[in-house]
């Protein structure tokens, strides 16, 4: 690393403060400045005629400040470090009182142990994460009504083990030892069990969410595929794929992003299928992740493309569980981050893209028309406002003549060229899009049939743009959504712009040197290895009959070549009919003879 | 280091605005076509000053466009279609100069569709204007080409038919089932037959009637020469000498009345040295609709007859035209071009094929298939 | 050395092929077939075919120069070979030999543009766009050039299919489809001597031929050989067919006969009826693979010979010398003369000198050629 960089300067002012922590100083330290609080608090309440409301949030932030250090130099010893609960309960409840237990859905709750020992326990959780019924039934009650082993032998020290063993009736429990990580596992839901003259808290898994339920996807419609999303719950979405993939060489491994958030990122793939190096791969580039919160998947998209600045999205989301398993049973990874509702799933190719789900569910020649329709969307949405200037304005002796006469015709008295009338519309639907996605569901259906046919009938008739304008922007505006994928929508309508400007330059070969330069680009993208245009460039021939059209099902028996997967064949005997001609005439007629 | 790159960044976007900047500022070829005047056909005519030319443009109006296009915007736009503009110079870049001096907008002869040339014009002023017309990298090569003697304007007169009389003619020439014959020829083929040697131009004639055009001549050229026009009956005998017959339609009174419809023929021409001789042959085969016969059905003798006998008619018609040809000295068939490409090595011997020509020995063959009884296309 | 790690890109075997194949054809193609007609007249078709052996066998030459050491360049290893000064007069000759191919290449694609379709445009910036879009494909090293030509060497394939059945519905003399017996010799070779000029580029496999994955040497050279022969094939047919449209005395006069051929190409009934004269416009795609592959390979020599000039440096420097140099062509005709004059005797020149004094010399040094095969250890595949 460079020497004087920000990183670096920061991570020794931390091993500073880290190496002072210990020591008997401390507590002088401490002290004095409790002290000196003290006195500034008196000082403050006395002081008058300054905005009382400041002074009172400065008194009662001191205040608390006050409660946290003395309960901090309560518990304070020579021999441990802050970190370390040391077993003194008083102090426990002390420092969580003073700490969290400042907030009002965090609950502390102090009882004792067992119906004659008596052993003063502390308890804590966050209301409204946990199941209550758990606490209540599987932990309070039963701790507080047990009465055998601390009778007999009671070591403090090894106390935590009887409850583990014997005491809890929850599914899950731990134990762990540090302070900082007793404050995570609390945030998540766990409830906290402290015992007196144990050093080791156990902490129970009483995590209840509050999940949406299960609802169909919205982004990403199916007519004849399954009917179910992913919600925030990276639980639940672990749970949707594990429904579909029973195998147990599913795997999720399991990281943790964010300094503050603690965002559970799951990495999932398929032991002995999904290429290792690339299972190796998302995961180290995830590990170097460093960041305060992770809200959203999308900010983890950085990391996982190779050159982020790229118009075109590399990483695929994707509400659908079944899209997810269905990539994960081809060999790629799938990233499922808490909190979202999308999975993320790497590598993709361009062709990916523009592959649904819902093209294995019908047949070969409805999926491969589709396919051709989504296609032929792309190239009419890109393509024709700049054929139009440029076959109208530039070339416009490869028209059939009769084609120019009527398009001269509808253009006398038109005050703006083409280039004009197509910047003029499509700044319309731009704006007819973005305005309907914001509005409400029920308004922006209206607006947006409304906006279109009024604006698009009195645009012509004002004389501003031509009835043919209208015709193609529609047509445009229509086409680049044909693909299945939203993201995807977005880099044709920026190059759009590129291929307007050059064909208003250059007309035809504008366009094609326009189309050269986005191939060029797209052949220069990478995604883990993976060459973006492939199976064109490079050719596969094995992955082209799943493009343009689909291959029937018997013929894509192999998983696609460009994953490298470790396990290259999908399906087999597809020619194979065990039993072409059943009999049941046959089986009939011996039915009722015998 | 990080300064530099700065400096390289600026560099970048102001050399990248520059370019952008400039390039933005002369619209090159973004005329819209509104700001073009389509010339959908262009005139050529000698001047009334020795040497000069005089080059006619027809050009749609926007009352002609509108009320083509059916657009309500204008309203019922009146006027005439299409009007005439000409230019005059020593060169057809002169003229067209005169003539852009008559318009606002800029001529543009990409949809020039249709090319007319006096039949007055000197050889070496045609030859001039092929070529000129050649090296027009806008102006499309596949036009339909016409001679012609009367004035442009007549032959630019209203065609009851069509809105636009370029496009009447286009549409005329290109369809293959509408003509009688298929005189239709285009820009390039005519080039293509003054730079080939053994072969002369040949092009339809137009002639303006009160019913609309006329199109059954066809004018003669040797070189670029104009040498005679032929009437509709030999320009038929041409037809079927040339293989471009399409509808012509044979009556034979004495045989059952029959009536033989639709010829169509294919003609095909060999010349080669046999015995130390030149010698040519005019193969021509035809299929015909047997349309109307005096018995209600007919017999193979009777199909045979009849057969035989229009057979021997194309091919009296075949060997009228070639006598006339020769007659006139033009070589229309391309005989000599047949044996410039099966054997140049003699062909060079020759300087003049002209010389040749006249007494060139063909053999006529014919043959015609009756193919269909009675359908009418 | 810094080098063999650079190099870690490789290409596939048909990566090779179709880099090979884009890296000739762009000049000839505007004139083809009239150098053959000029000479050898309606038998030009035997010319083309003895251009194509020709080529062949130069290729093959050529590949066999790469097998010396295959895992280095020409220029890389020119100076432990051939002597310094020796290889930075190569790679001088190299350097302007293939830049002067490319302008004028670019040169003679921009009038022909400018002749047809963008009469107002100025030359300078049809030139400069082409050049541009070239370096742009060639910015993204070896490996993502190739992708973007095999990609695009798809849509290409099937427009020279449907442009040739189109161009022949126009057929309209048969006869001349099929070539004449009588052959004289002399101005059958002269034809073919002057159409070489199409397959003239093939020069850059000594740059190129390192990249390959070693594994699939032998298979990158069988598949250039045979895209070859394909490429003599179409040009077969695209000769027949100009040739039975036209007739050769009329081809003689043609200016640009493949153009002019497409461009009688006319459909009724369809959005575009100028189809022919829209494809003219799909040349683009070869005329660009052309000056990128020349691109790549001139800025790889160049920081190859002058380790200071960055690949990305390089690049820029050639984009600009290229588009400078097309501002010296006045009309097309100095082109044409460019070609015939200098590109075409220089590059053949190459063909045959390069590859045999570089087998010579090695032959003489045997154990200088062992010591440079195990300097440049083969890197990992990928």
């Amino acid at each position: 690393m460079w020497p004087w960089s920000r990183q670096t300067r920061l991570n020794k002012t931390s091993q500073q403060s880290d190496a002072q922590k210990p020591g008997p100083h401390i507590k002088a330290g401490a002290a004095r400045l409790t002290h000196s609080l003290n006195d500034t608090q008196s000082v403050l309440r006395s002081i008058s005629g300054v905005d009382t409301a400041l002074l009172k949030q400065l008194i009662s932030q001191t205040s608390a400040l006050n409660q946290e250090l003395n309960a901090l130099t309560q518990e304070l010893n020579p021999h441990t470090s802050l970190d370390q609960f040391t077993g003194d309960i008083e102090a426990v409840y002390q420092r969580l009182q003073s700490g969290v237990g400042q907030s009002p859905d965090i609950i502390i709750r102090r009882f004792l142990m067992g119906d004659k020992a008596k052993i003063p326990a502390v308890l804590t959780f966050v209301d409204g994460l946990t199941d209550t019924q758990m606490i209540d039934q599987d932990t309070i009650m039963l701790a507080q009504q047990y009465d055998h082993a601390f009778t007999r032998h009671h070591d403090p020290q090894t106390i935590h083990q009887v409850v583990h063993d014997l005491v809890t009736a929850s599914g899950h429990v731990t134990t762990e030892t540090s302070w900082n990580k007793l404050m995570v596992k609390l945030m998540g839901g766990n409830t906290i069990l402290f015992l007196s003259g144990s050093s080791t808290a156990l902490v129970i898994d009483t995590v209840k969410y509050r999940a949406r339920s299960l609802t169909t996807p919205t982004t990403e419609r199916s007519v004849l595929g399954p009917q179910e999303a992913f919600n925030e719950v990276v639980l639940t979405q672990m749970n949707l794929l594990r429904m579909r993939i029973k195998s147990p060489n599913l795997r999720f491994d399991s990281l943790t992003i964010g300094e503050m958030s603690h965002t559970t990122v799951i990495v999932a793939h398929i032991e002995g299928l999904t290429n290792p190096e690339l299972v190796a791969a998302v995961k180290r580039k995830l590990s170097v992740a460093k960041m305060a919160t992770l809200n959203i998947g999308q900010e983890l998209t950085p990391l996982l493309a190779s050159r982020y600045h790229s118009l075109f999205p590399q990483v695929r989301r994707t509400e659908r569980p079944d899209v997810v398993a269905r990539e994960l049973t081809m060999g790629k990874v799938a990233i499922l981050v808490d909190n979202t509702p999308f999975a993320m799933v790497v590598p993709n190719t361009l062709a990916d893209f523009y592959q649904t789900l819902e093209d294995y569910t019908m047949s070969f020649w409805g999926a491969s028309l589709e396919r051709l329709v989504r296609f032929l969307g792309l190239i009419l949405g890109l393509l024709l406002p700049p054929l139009y200037i440029a076959l109208t304005s530039v070339n416009p002796e490869l028209l059939p003549t009769k084609l120019v006469i009527t398009i001269a015709g509808s253009r006398v008295g038109l005050p703006l060229p083409p280039v004009m009338e197509v910047l003029t519309m499509w700044a319309i639907i731009e704006i007819l899009r973005e305005a309907s996605l914001r509005l409400p569901k029920e308004l922006s259906n209206t607006l947006g049939t409304v906006g279109a046919i009024v604006v698009g009938t009195a645009i012509v008739k004002a004389g501003i743009v031509s009835p043919l304008m209208i015709v193609i922007i529609t047509l445009t505006a229509l086409g680049l959504f044909t693909s299945p994928n939203y993201e995807m929508a977005t880099p044709w309508r920026v190059l759009f712009w590129f291929l307007i400007a050059l064909s208003y330059l250059f007309g035809l070969f504008g366009i094609i040197l326009g189309l050269l330069a986005i191939l060029a680009h797209l052949a220069s993208l990478e995604n883990f290895g993976v060459p973006y245009l492939s199976p064109f460039g490079p050719y596969r021939w094995r992955d082209l009959k799943d493009t343009f059209v689909r291959f029937p099902e018997s013929s894509l028996t192999k998983r696609p070549a460009y994953l490298q997967p470790l396990d290259v064949t999908q399906s087999s005997h597809w020619h194979v009919d065990p039993m072409p001609h059943p009999q049941l005439g046959q089986a009939q007629k011996e039915e009722q003879h015998g | 280091m990080g300064n530099r790159r700065r400096w390289w960044r600026i560099t970048v976007v102001a050399v990248m605005t520059a370019l952008l900047t400039w390039s933005l500022t002369g619209c090159w070829d973004d005329k819209s076509l509104d700001t073009r005047t389509l010339v959908l056909a262009m005139g050529f005519y000698p001047a009334r000053q020795p040497g000069q030319i005089a080059v006619y443009f027809a050009i749609p109006t926007p009352a002609g466009l509108t009320s083509d296009s059916g657009s309500s915007s204008s309203g019922g736009a009146s006027g005439p279609p299409i009007i005439i503009l000409k230019g005059v110079g020593h060169s057809i870049g002169q003229a067209f100069s005169a003539a852009q001096a008559s318009t606002n907008r800029d001529l543009y002869l990409g949809h020039t569709i249709f090319l007319l040339f006096s039949t007055k014009l000197s050889p070496k002023a045609l030859r001039r204007l092929v070529n000129a017309l050649d090296r027009i990298g806008t102006l499309d090569k596949t036009p339909f080409v016409a001679a012609t003697s009367a004035p442009f304007a007549s032959v630019m007169g209203t065609i009851p038919q069509e809105h636009f009389p370029p496009l009447y003619y286009e549409e005329l020439f290109s369809c293959t089932t509408c003509q009688q014959l298929m005189l239709g020829v285009r820009f390039w083929e005519m080039s293509d037959r003054l730079w080939t040697p053994g072969v002369d131009l040949v092009l339809p004639l137009l002639r303006p009637t009160k019913q609309g055009p006329a199109v059954d001549e066809v004018a003669l050229y040797r070189g670029t020469r104009y040498v005679m026009t032929l009437t509709p009956k030999e320009t038929a005998a041409y037809a079927i000498a040339a293989g471009l017959s399409r509808k012509t339609s044979i009556f034979f009174p004495r045989l059952w009345d029959t009536n033989l419809d639709f010829v169509a023929d294919k003609a095909h021409v060999a010349t080669r040295i046999m015995h130390g001789r030149l010698q040519a042959t005019l193969a021509i085969h035809a299929t015909a609709t047997l349309e109307s016969i005096a018995t209600p059905t007919e017999t193979a003798a009777q199909v045979a007859a009849i057969s035989q006998k229009a057979a021997a008619l194309l091919a009296d018609q075949a060997v009228s035209f070639v006598r006339l040809s020769q007659r006139h000295d033009v070589d229309a068939l391309g005989f000599g071009r047949s044996l410039a490409w099966s054997a140049p090595a003699i062909f060079s011997r020759y300087r003049h094929w002209h010389q040749i020509y006249p007494h060139l020995n063909v053999s006529v063959r014919a043959a015609i298939t009756i193919n269909r009884l009675g359908d009418v296309r | 050395m810094a080098w063999i790690t650079e190099r870690m890109p490789r290409i596939s075997a048909g990566q090779f092929a179709t880099m090979i194949t884009a890296g000739y054809l762009g000049l000839g193609i505007f004139y083809f077939p009239r150098p053959l007609v000029v000479d050898a007249g309606r038998y030009g078709l035997y010319g083309l075919w003895l251009d194509g052996f020709a080529a062949l066998i130069l290729m093959r030459f050529v590949f066999a120069m790469g097998h010396l050491i295959p895992n280095e360049t020409l220029s890389g290893f020119s100076p432990a070979l051939l002597s310094k000064p020796v290889s930075w007069l190569l790679g001088f000759y190299t350097i302007a030999y293939h830049i002067s191919l490319a302008i004028s290449a670019v040169i003679l694609f921009s009038f022909v543009l400018g002749n047809i379709f963008l009469p107002s445009t100025p030359i300078w910036a049809i030139s400069a766009a082409l050049t541009l879009t070239s370096a742009y494909m060639a910015y993204g090293g070896v490996q993502a050039l190739a992708r973007t030509l095999q990609a695009s060497y798809i849509p290409l394939l099937v427009l020279t299919i449907l442009s040739v059945s189109m161009a022949a519905l126009s057929i309209r003399h048969p006869a001349l489809l099929i070539p004449t017996t009588d052959v004289a010799l002399v101005p059958l070779v002269e034809g073919a001597y002057h159409q070489f000029v199409i397959f003239i580029g093939f020069q850059l496999s000594v740059t190129l031929y390192p990249f390959v994955k070693n594994t699939e040497r032998q298979q990158a050279e069988r598949y250039s050989l045979l895209a070859l022969v394909g490429i003599v094939l179409a040009l077969s047919m695209e000769y027949e067919v100009i040739m039975a449209v036209f007739g050769p005395n009329a081809i003689t006069e043609l200016r640009w006969p493949l153009a002019s051929t497409y461009r009688i190409i006319s459909l009724s009934g369809f959005y575009i009826s100028k189809l022919g004269t829209l494809l003219i416009v799909l040349w683009t795609i070869v005329i660009v693979a052309f000056v990128s592959v020349r691109l790549w390979c001139l800025a790889h020599d160049l920081s190859a010979m002058a380790p200071r000039f960055k690949y990305e440096a390089a690049l820029g420097l050639m984009t600009l010398l290229t588009i400078g140099g097309c501002l010296l062509f006045p009309n097309a005709k100095v082109a044409d003369l460019l070609n015939e004059h200098y590109l075409l005797p220089l590059g053949l020149a190459y063909l045959v000198l390069v590859p045999s004094t570089v087998m010579l010399v090695a032959r003489a040094r045997p154990t200088l050629i062992a010591q440079l095969r195990t300097r440049y250890e083969p890197g990992p595949d990928i």
